[in-house]
């Protein structure tokens, strides 16, 4: 009897007690995620900021961005008849008052609001609200700082009387949408480099005069003042993550680019020496300075102690200087105060390279391997994205690279030709202004 | 993470005599399995006379192979149990080898232990095993199929979903064990879980699973 009672048990808890298991598996694919936007489509502003994000959004190669128009009543089942159209979450905005946005992002499957943002228009233009929300709700999508807000700045190409040929410097969006003149004078500006202060935005840019190459600067009112005006060239500035250090370069007549440092007041020539061969900085060119987060390292490219321009790190403090790269053609270091990577351009095949360089474990990765050659790059703030100038028959344009997918995109179009580009870092505001009057004064010099 | 391979030499019939064979564990060449009357005759030698603890070691040491039975015995334990239990001479005293002069390797000591030989447990387990680690592959792959994450996660990016499959192969609930902190992590990995058709073995079930990139 006892036995049958067991037996009689064990076959119910055969039966009732859920059998567990785990499992463990890894993507051997990548699908971009399907995002819908529900806005009002009768409102024709909502229109714009719809459309506005929805390119936005899908620059960055993880999302495919659909529009739907807004029902008459947002129920629970209309958010879930999104979820059997394919589209897992949904972005729904709603133009609440006359300055004001509201954005609510869901889970469609249970119908939830994962969570809700209401923003006020803080620019005039829609383009301003659409990245507004696209950088608001990046952060609870990817976990990741959002970079729509930011910049790109870069020079030009454009003709001028009697067949002569300026740069102007341009500012565009992260995706070289709605570009802005910012320099427009009858001479060739070029390099321009933002600064750190996060409430005063200031670019400086390199300009051609009958003298020199000075460095010159210009805020948000397109006001422009000199920055240094030495004899020869004036190039290249690079600020530590609080604005406080500053690095550039500049020949003062010498022949030779050589790097100034400015902290507090004081201005001083980097000098090295290298005690095993016995040159100095002096017999070479040192250009492109970058500036690690802290300020205590320089980056730069230097050819003082080889024939072909390496990448070397300077300690501020110490006074020394160590070899990055070894070998090879390496130019143009751009250091990332948020991964602490330095991006740089190195000559595989006769073609300039996209590599990165890992401050922390010392270890080199090739980025690129297509058949355009690279020159400048700059970092995003998020340090996902490299914005880059790339070349081919002559022409070259502006393309941004992505970490993230490995995808390069062109941002300017074929038939321009641009170069030098620099991200900004995240400002509080950036609008641009007509400013009135150019007051000319050395900043940097004293 | 079940290794497929073992999956496939578990699952392969012809490799379940390699499996039961390895369990029967036949003892290499030289070495002799000791008969039972070999085991006697020790045991009383035990009995006579007291047996040296380091003798009996290296008795033990040298013994080739035990059956599955004998397998219970641990190897180094008898020099200590010969100690408590001399007056009585505990069966685990009987099943250790001793030495054997080495027989000629063409006699079929191994038929005999064959013959002795029971439905095996451990082969038993190692067949439940091979089935279920085939059918956790099987699970995998058909997840694999559906798990997509979108480009450019980290690589250290994961989530931990359980998914309680009812008994109609449904499922009815996923709980998040551990989120990426990523959220179209999570809204992917969970999408795959309700994409997927589980096999009949997981409905009735919870089944937890990391996603990784």
């Amino acid at each position: 009897m006892n036995i049958f009672f067991a037996c009689l048990l064990s076959v119910y808890w055969l039966l009732n007690v859920p059998y567990s298991c785990a499992l463990e598996v890894q993507a051997t694919t990548r699908v971009k995620i399907p995002l819908v936007c529900v806005a009002d489509r009768a409102d024709s502003a909502m229109n714009v900021v719809t459309d506005r994000l929805q390119s936005a959004l899908g620059f960055s190669g993880q999302f495919t961005i659909a529009v739907e128009d807004m029902p008459l009543r947002l129920t629970k089942k209309a958010i879930k008849a999104l979820y059997v159209k394919g589209y897992p979450l949904a972005l729904v905005i709603t133009h609440t008052e006359r300055n004001k946005i509201e954005w609510r992002l869901y889970d469609t499957m249970q119908a939830q609001m994962i969570v809700g943002k209401k923003c006020e228009k803080g620019a005039s233009d829609l383009n301003w609200w659409a990245l507004h929300v696209a950088n608001s709700v990046w952060p609870e999508l990817t976990g990741q700082d959002g970079f729509f807000m930011t910049k790109i700045a870069y020079s030009k190409q454009v003709a001028g009387n009697k067949g002569r040929s300026y740069r102007h410097i341009y500012v565009a969006d992260f995706d070289g949408m709605h570009e802005q003149i910012v320099v427009n004078t009858s001479t060739i500006n070029i390099m321009p480099r933002w600064n750190s202060d996060h409430t005063n935005p200031l670019l400086f840019y390199s300009e051609y005069t009958n003298d020199n190459v000075r460095m010159m600067m210009v805020d948000t009112h397109k006001r422009r003042k000199i920055a240094s005006n030495f004899e020869g060239i004036n190039m290249l500035t690079s600020f530590s993550s609080d604005g406080k250090k500053v690095v550039y370069c500049a020949s003062r007549g010498d022949g030779n680019c050589q790097m100034y440092y400015h902290e507090n007041g004081i201005f001083k020539r980097l000098l090295y020496t290298d005690a095993a061969t016995g040159k100095s900085l002096a017999d070479g060119n040192n250009i492109s300075p970058t500036m690690s987060h802290d300020g205590d390292i320089v980056y730069f490219c230097s050819d003082f102690n080889t024939s072909l321009p390496q990448l070397y790190a300077y300690d501020i403090h110490r006074g020394t200087v160590a070899k990055i790269t070894d070998g090879g053609y390496c130019t143009s270091p751009t250091y990332c105060h948020k991964t602490r990577q330095l991006a740089y351009t190195k000559k595989i095949d006769g073609i300039m390279q996209l590599y990165v360089f890992d401050t922390k474990t010392g270890t080199h990765r090739q980025l690129t391997y297509d058949e355009y050659t690279k020159d400048e790059c700059s970092w995003s703030p998020c340090g996902n994205y490299l914005v880059v100038s790339i070349e081919k028959n002559n022409r070259s344009r502006v393309a941004v690279y992505s970490i993230l997918t490995k995808q390069l995109q062109s941002i300017t179009p074929e038939s321009t030709i641009c170069g030098y580009p620099a991200w900004s870092p995240i400002y509080s505001h950036y609008a641009l202004t007509d400013g009135v009057g150019v007051a000319a004064r050395s900043v940097l010099q004293g | 993470m079940p290794c497929p391979a073992t999956v496939v030499v578990f699952g392969d019939p012809r490799s379940r005599s390699t499996t039961s064979g390895s369990v029967s564990s036949k003892p290499a060449t030289g070495q002799q399995r000791p008969t039972t009357s070999v085991v006697k005759q020790v045991s009383q030698k035990k009995k006579q006379a007291s047996v040296k603890r380091t003798v009996k070691k290296k008795d033990v040491s040298k013994a080739p192979v035990v059956t599955k039975q004998k397998a219970q015995v641990k190897p180094k334990l008898p020099a200590k149990s010969v100690k408590k239990t001399q007056p009585e001479p505990n069966k685990s005293i009987e099943k250790v080898t001793p030495p054997v002069p080495a027989q000629p390797a063409g006699e079929a000591q191994a038929v005999e232990v064959n013959e002795n030989l029971p439905v095996c447990d451990a082969v038993a387990i190692a067949y439940a095993d091979a089935r279920l680690i085939h059918q956790y592959t099987v699970l995998q792959n058909e997840l694999s199929k559906y798990w997509a994450p979108p480009p450019g996660m980290a690589d250290d990016c994961k989530c931990q979903l359980t998914a309680c499959i009812d008994r109609t192969g449904m499922v009815s609930d996923v709980v998040v064990q551990e989120s990426s902190g990523v959220l179209i992590f999570d809204i992917t990995a969970r999408t795959a879980l309700f994409a997927v058709a589980w096999p009949v073995w997981s409905w009735g079930s919870s089944i937890t699973i990391t996603f990784k990139p």
